[in-house]
C-alpha cells in the first residue's frame, strides 16, 4: 500500500517535472547590429531572418550614435504575428554630416525570444546603407548575439 | 519480487520524490511569491500547519524536514530564525521529524504596515520625510516618480505622450505595478521601454502570449515591461526587475478626439482610477484596497489606495501644445496653468507646477471664435492599400434654440452610494435642484436614489406643481451617501416603468461611476432604453468617462461633468437649456460620392445645440460634398458640409476609427451573444491590424541584453492617492 | 604648231578629234529664257524651304514649348506633390527603400504634420507584405 502510493507521488513528481523542463526552452537573446562604414551613413537598411523559424521578436532597440534619435522602423504586423522569421528594419537620420556615424557602430539592437531545443540560424543582410548626399556607400553588417548571462 | 528489491526499489523512489519536490519547491517560490505587503494572509496554514513547500515573506512558514536531508534542515533553520523562534534546536536523531510553525503576532502585523515593500527578506530604506511641526504628510517609498504628459493638439485630434519614471528606492530588486487611467477613447498605439539612454519599443501581441513572454523573462531576471487593458480607460504597467537605486521609464502614445461643447473644445488627461464598487460575485472586479493590505493578490485586479496623511512622492507634468486651427478666444482649466501664445491660431499651456499631485483629472477647455466654427470633414488614405478613412465633426445649427419645447418626462437618478458621500453628493443635490427649477407645467419628474438598493420619491413620475417640486426639494435634504454602488437598481428603476407617449422623458444619471460592472450597466441600458434619452452627469474629480460616455451613446443622449469647484447650477441649467430644445433629430446623412462603411456611431444621436457630434468610418473613392438631414421641430433642415482635400499626415485617423471600432464592439459583447467568441475575435483582429491595446492584446517589451542579479524580486504595487472629494473611509475602508 | 595643237599635244589623237567635234557654237541664251528658268529654280527651292512647322506656326510654338518644359522636368528630377500618396523611387536607384524615405525628408522637412507621412512611408519601406520591393 505504502509503495502504491509512493509510485502515484512519483508519478506526479515527474510530471511536474516535465513541465519544469519545458521552461527551460525559452531563452532570451540580445542581438546587436554592428555596421561598418569608412564614409558617414545617413540611412539604412537591413533584414535579419532565422531559418529555423524559432525566433519571436520582444523587443527592437535604437543604435548607439546620437545622430539617430529614434527606434529604427520595423515591420510590426508581421512581427506581431510571429511570422517573423524574418524582419526588416531601417531607419535615417537628418543630422549634419559630421555628427552621421562611421566606422564601426551599433545601429539597432534585435531583442529575441527564442524557444525549443534548435539552435537559431541567424542570417542578416544589408540591403542598404545611404552617405549623406543620398549615395550607396559599400559598408558590411554583423551581429553580436548576448544572452544576458554575463554581467 | 522479492522483499529485498522491493525495499531498493522503495529507497530509490522516495530519494526521486523528494528531489522532485526541492525542484518544485525552488521553482514555486516565485508562484508564491506573496502580496505586497508582509500581512499574513492566513491561510497557509491551519491548526496541523503543514505545509510541504516555504514560501518567502510570508510570516507564516513551515517546514518538515528529514534530518538526513541537509537542504530542509537549512530551510527548517531558516525558518526558525525567520520566525524568532529562538536558539536552533538541538540535532535530530534519524528516527525524528522537525515541524517548524510561525504564527503571526500582532507585532508583526503591525510592522508590516510601515513601508517595507512586503518581502521578510527584504530591508527597505526610506528617507525620513515626517515633519513633525507641520505634520507633513509622511512619504510613503514607491517605484513611480514622476508622469510627464506632452500632448498636441490639431483641430480637435490630440497626440499625447505619457512618460512614466519608475525607480527602486529599495535595496533589492522589484517590480513595479501601477494601475492607472486614460481617456476612454484613447487609441494607445506606441510603448518603449527607456533604460538610461537607451530605448527599446515594445511588441503588441495577443494578450496571453505578452503575459507569458514577460513572466518568462521576470523569471529569468531580465527586465521586462507589460502594458495591459482592464477596461477602456484603465490599464495596468508592469515593470519586472528593476535594480536597486535604478530607474526604468516607459513611454506611451495614444491619440484621441476633443469633446465640444458650446463653444469650448475639452482635453481631459484622468490621473487617478477611482475606488471601484463590485457587486458580488462580478467576475473581473477592480478592487480597492488599503496600501499594504493582503486583499491584493493576482486573481483579481487592484488599486492599493494610500491612506489619508500619506502621500507617494509621485507626482505629474503636463504640456499641451494647441493648433486649433481657429483664433482661440479663451482657455481654462481645472488646474492652475500658464499659457502662452505665439498666433491667436495657437497656445502652448503647462501645468503651473510641474509636480503637482495627481488626485484628480486635468481638463483643459479652449474656446474658439464661435463663428468660426463649421462642420468639416478630416480625412486620410493609406497610400499602399488606397482604403480611406474620415472624421466628421458635426455641428448642429445654433438658431435652432428658439425651436418649440415639448412637454418631458424627467427622471433623476442619483448615486447616494460611500464614494458619493460629501461634496459629491451635495454637487449633484444642487444640480437636480436647479433642474427642478427648469420644469414648466406640463412636464412631469421622478427622482430616484440608489445605492444597496433603489427607492424613489413617488410610485410614479409627479406632475410638477409647485408643491410636489418642495416635496422633491425635502427629499433631496434627506439622501446620505452610504453604501455600496448597485447601480443596476438604479438602471432598472429608471427605465422599467412605461415611458408617457406625450412626453419626451429624459432620463438623468447623476454619479461619479465608480463601479467594476460597467459592461453590465451598459447592456442594461441598452435592453431597456427604449424611446428614452439618457443623460450622464459625471460628478467628481476623476469620474468614469467610460461609464458615463457610454450610457450616454447608448442613450443617444449626452454627458456633461460636474467638478467639485463647479457651479451645478449654472452647468445644470446650461445643460437643461439645451437637452431640452433638440437641435436635429432624425439625423441622416447622404455621403454623396464617398463610399462609406464601418461609421460610428452606427445610430447616429440627436444633436443638441452647442453641441457638436464626431462620426468616424471608413470610405473609398474620392471626398466630395456630404449633405445631413434631419428634423427641426416639425420641418425637414439641411447642412451641406464641402468636399475636403485628403491629408495624408493625418495618420492618427485611422488609428482613431479602429478605436471607436473596438469600442462598439465591446459594447455588443454586453448585450449579444458572444460564445463562439465572434465578437472577441473582432475585437483582436481589429486590434492587432492597427497596432492598439485592447481586451485582448498587450504590449511588451524585453531587454534581452543582460540579465539581472538575484532573484526577480517583489512586487511592490503603486499606491495612489485617493481622488480629491472622494472620502477614504467609505469607499476604501469598506472593501 | 598652233595653239590649240599645243594645248592637246598631249593628248591622244582619237580624243583630240573627239573634243574637236564637241567644239560647237554656244546658242544664245535670250534674257527672257534665262528669267523663265531662274523663276522656275527659285520657286523649286523655296518650296523645299517650306516645311510642316513653318506652314503651321503655331503648333510649331505648341510643340517647342512642350518640348522646351520636358526638358526642364528632365533635369529638375522628381518632384514631390504635396497631396498625391508617396510611394515611389524618389531617387532612381531602381529600389524603393530608405534612401528614398531620407530623400523624402529632406524634402519635405521637419514639420510634424510631414513627419507623419514620411513615418508612414518608412513603415511601407519595411514592410514584409509581398511586393518584393524591399529585398
Amino acid at each position: 500500500m505504502r509503495a502504491l502510493i509512493v509510485s502515484l507521488i512519483l508519478m506526479g513528481s515527474c510530471c511536474l517535472g516535465q513541465a519544469f523542463a519545458e521552461d527551460d526552452s525559452v531563452r532570451f537573446s540580445a542581438m546587436d547590429i554592428y555596421l561598418t562604414s569608412a564614409e558617414p551613413v545617413a540611412a539604412w537598411q537591413f533584414e535579419l531572418n532565422d531559418h529555423h523559424g524559432l525566433m519571436k521578436v520582444v523587443g527592437v532597440e535604437k543604435g548607439e550614435s546620437a545622430a539617430y534619435a529614434r527606434v529604427p522602423y520595423y515591420d510590426r504586423e508581421a512581427v506581431r504575428l510571429g511570422e517573423a522569421d524574418r524582419i526588416v528594419v531601417a531607419d535615417y537620420s537628418l543630422a549634419d554630416v559630421a555628427r552621421l556615424p562611421s566606422d564601426r557602430t551599433r545601429i539597432a539592437t534585435v531583442h529575441l525570444m527564442l524557444s525549443g531545443d534548435d539552435d537559431a540560424d541567424f542570417n542578416l543582410f544589408l540591403i542598404t546603407a545611404t552617405t549623406y548626399d543620398g549615395l550607396a556607400t559599400d559598408a558590411s553588417i554583423s551581429f553580436e548575439v548576448q544572452t544576458g548571462s554575463e554581467q | 519480487m522479492t522483499r529485498r528489491e522491493l525495499r531498493v526499489m522503495f529507497r530509490v523512489m522516495s530519494a526521486v520524490f523528494v528531489c522532485a519536490v526541492i525542484a518544485v519547491g525552488c521553482a514555486g517560490k516565485e508562484q508564491a511569491m506573496p502580496p505586497d505587503s508582509g500581512t499574513p494572509s492566513g491561510s497557509q496554514s491551519d491548526a496541523s500547519g503543514m505545509e510541504g513547500i516555504m514560501t518567502t515573506g510570508s510570516r507564516i512558514e513551515s517546514a518538515r524536514a528529514r534530518p538526513q536531508n541537509r537542504q530542509l534542515s537549512a530551510y527548517a533553520d531558516l525558518a526558525l530564525k525567520r520566525s524568532g523562534a529562538g536558539p536552533a534546536l538541538a540535532p535530530l536523531s534519524a528516527d525524528e521529524e522537525l515541524w517548524v510553525i510561525a504564527t503571526p503576532s500582532v507585532d508583526d502585523q503591525k510592522s508590516r504596515d510601515d513601508d517595507s515593500p512586503g518581502s521578510g527578506a527584504m530591508v527597505a530604506s526610506f528617507p525620513d520625510d515626517i515633519d513633525e511641526k507641520t505634520g507633513a504628510a509622511r512619504e510613503i517609498p514607491l517605484p513611480l516618480k514622476h508622469t510627464a504628459v506632452n500632448a498636441r493638439i490639431d483641430g480637435y485630434i490630440s497626440t499625447v505622450n505619457v512618460r512614466q519614471e519608475f525607480s527602486n528606492p529599495f535595496d533589492q530588486k522589484i517590480e513595479a505595478v501601477y494601475l492607472f487611467p486614460l481617456p476612454e477613447k484613447a487609441a494607445v498605439s506606441e510603448f518603449l521601454m527607456i533604460i538610461g539612454d537607451r530605448k527599446i519599443r515594445g511588441i503588441l501581441r495577443e494578450k496571453e502570449e505578452a503575459e507569458a513572454i514577460y513572466r518568462e523573462a521576470r523569471s529569468q531576471g531580465y527586465q521586462a515591461s507589460l502594458l495591459v487593458q482592464h477596461r477602456p480607460n484603465v490599464f495596468e504597467q508592469k515593470v519586472a526587475n528593476i535594480e536597486p537605486g535604478k530607474s526604468i521609464d516607459v513611454d506611451i502614445q495614444y491619440f484621441h478626439t476633443l469633446a465640444y461643447n458650446d463653444g469650448w473644445y475639452s482635453f481631459v488627461f484622468p490621473t487617478v482610477v477611482g475606488p471601484r464598487y463590485n457587486p458580488p460575485g462580478h467576475s473581473d472586479p477592480i478592487v480597492p484596497v488599503a496600501r499594504g493590505s493582503a486583499q491584493a493578490n493576482e486573481k483579481h485586479t487592484t488599486v492599493p489606495y494610500l491612506r489619508p496623511g500619506e502621500r507617494s512622492g509621485h507626482d505629474i507634468s503636463i504640456d499641451v501644445e494647441i493648433d486649433a486651427g481657429v483664433a482661440i478666444e479663451e482657455l481654462r482649466s481645472t488646474h492652475e496653468i500658464v499659457a502662452s501664445r505665439a498666433t491667436p491660431e495657437s497656445a502652448t499651456v503647462r501645468l503651473a507646477s510641474q509636480s503637482t499631485i495627481p488626485n484628480r483629472d486635468f481638463v483643459l477647455n479652449f474656446q474658439v471664435a464661435g463663428n468660426t466654427v463649421k462642420s468639416n470633414l478630416m480625412t486620410y488614405r493609406d497610400p499602399e492599400l488606397g482604403q480611406g478613412y474620415f472624421t466628421l465633426m458635426l455641428y448642429p445649427p445654433s438658431d435652432n434654440a428658439s425651436l418649440a419645447r415639448r412637454p418631458m418626462e424627467m427622471v433623476f437618478v442619483l448615486d447616494c452610494s460611500g464614494s458619493m458621500s460629501g461634496r459629491p453628493l451635495e454637487q449633484a443635490k444642487n444640480a437636480v435642484r436647479a433642474a427642478l427649477g427648469q420644469l414648466r407645467e406640463g412636464d412631469t419628474f421622478q427622482i430616484i436614489r440608489f445605492s444597496e438598493d433603489s427607492t424613489q420619491l413617488g410610485a410614479t413620475p409627479l406632475p410638477a406643481t409647485r408643491q410636489n417640486l418642495q416635496l422633491a426639494r425635502q427629499y433631496l435634504r434627506s439622501l446620505r451617501g452610504t453604501g455600496g454602488t448597485q447601480m443596476i437598481e438604479g438602471v432598472k428603476a429608471a427605465l422599467d416603468f412605461p415611458h408617457d407617449p406625450a412626453r419626451l422623458r429624459f432620463v438623468s444619471f447623476m454619479t461619479d461611476g465608480y463601479i467594476g460592472n460597467e459592461i453590465d450597466i451598459i447592456g442594461a441600458v441598452h435592453d431597456r432604453i427604449r424611446d428614452s434619452r439618457i443623460f450622464s452627469f459625471g460628478v467628481g474629480s476623476s469620474v468614469n468617462r467610460y461609464l458615463l460616455e457610454r450610457m450616454a451613446k447608448e442613450g443617444r443622449g449626452a454627458v456633461a461633468y460636474l467638478g467639485p469647484q463647479d457651479s451645478a447650477t449654472n452647468i445644470m441649467n446650461g445643460f437643461f437649456k439645451r437637452i431640452s430644445h433638440p437641435a436635429l433629430t432624425d439625423v441622416s446623412i447622404d455621403w454623396g460620392n464617398m463610399a462609406v462603411a464601418d461609421v460610428y456611431p452606427a445610430k447616429l444621436p440627436d444633436m443638441f445645440v452647442g453641441r457638436a457630434v464626431v462620426i468616424t468610418g471608413k470610405y473609398l473613392g474620392a471626398t466630395g460634398n456630404i449633405t445631413v438631414s434631419g428634423m427641426a421641430g416639425s420641418k425637414t433642415q439641411r447642412l451641406n458640409i464641402p468636399a475636403t482635400q485628403n491629408d495624408n499626415s493625418k495618420t492618427s485617423i485611422s488609428k482613431i476609427w479602429a478605436r471607436l471600432r473596438i469600442a462598439d464592439l465591446t459594447d455588443r459583447q454586453a448585450w449579444e451573444d458572444d460564445t463562439h467568441g465572434e465578437l472577441a475575435n473582432a475585437i483582436k483582429n481589429t486590434a492587432l491590424e492597427y497596432q492598439l491595446v485592447s481586451d485582448y492584446t498587450s504590449f511588451v517589451a524585453v531587454d534581452a541584453s543582460r540579465r539581472t542579479d538575484g532573484e526577480f524580486g517583489v512586487t511592490v504595487p503603486q499606491a495612489v492617492p485617493v481622488p480629491d472629494g472622494v472620502r477614504y473611509e467609505t469607499t476604501v475602508e469598506q472593501h | 604648231m598652233t595653239r590649240d595643237e599645243q594645248e592637246y599635244d598631249d593628248l591622244p589623237q582619237d580624243l583630240i578629234d573627239q573634243l574637236k567635234s564637241a567644239d560647237q557654237p554656244v546658242s544664245m541664251i535670250t534674257s527672257r529664257v534665262d528669267r523663265e528658268i531662274s523663276q522656275l529654280a527659285e520657286a523649286h527651292f523655296s518650296r523645299r524651304r517650306q516645311t510642316v512647322w513653318s506652314r503651321h506656326p503655331a503648333w510649331a510654338a505648341v510643340a517647342a514649348t512642350a518640348l522646351l518644359a520636358l526638358l526642364l522636368v528632365q533635369l529638375r528630377g522628381p518632384q514631390v506633390d504635396e497631396h498625391v500618396p508617396i510611394y515611389a523611387d524618389l531617387d532612381n536607384s531602381g529600389r524603393i527603400d530608405i534612401a528614398d524615405v531620407l530623400y523624402l525628408a529632406r524634402t519635405r522637412g521637419a514639420e510634424q504634420q510631414q513627419r507623419a507621412e514620411i513615418d508612414a512611408f518608412a513603415m511601407r519601406v519595411v514592410s514584409l507584405a509581398p511586393t518584393g520591393e524591399t529585398s
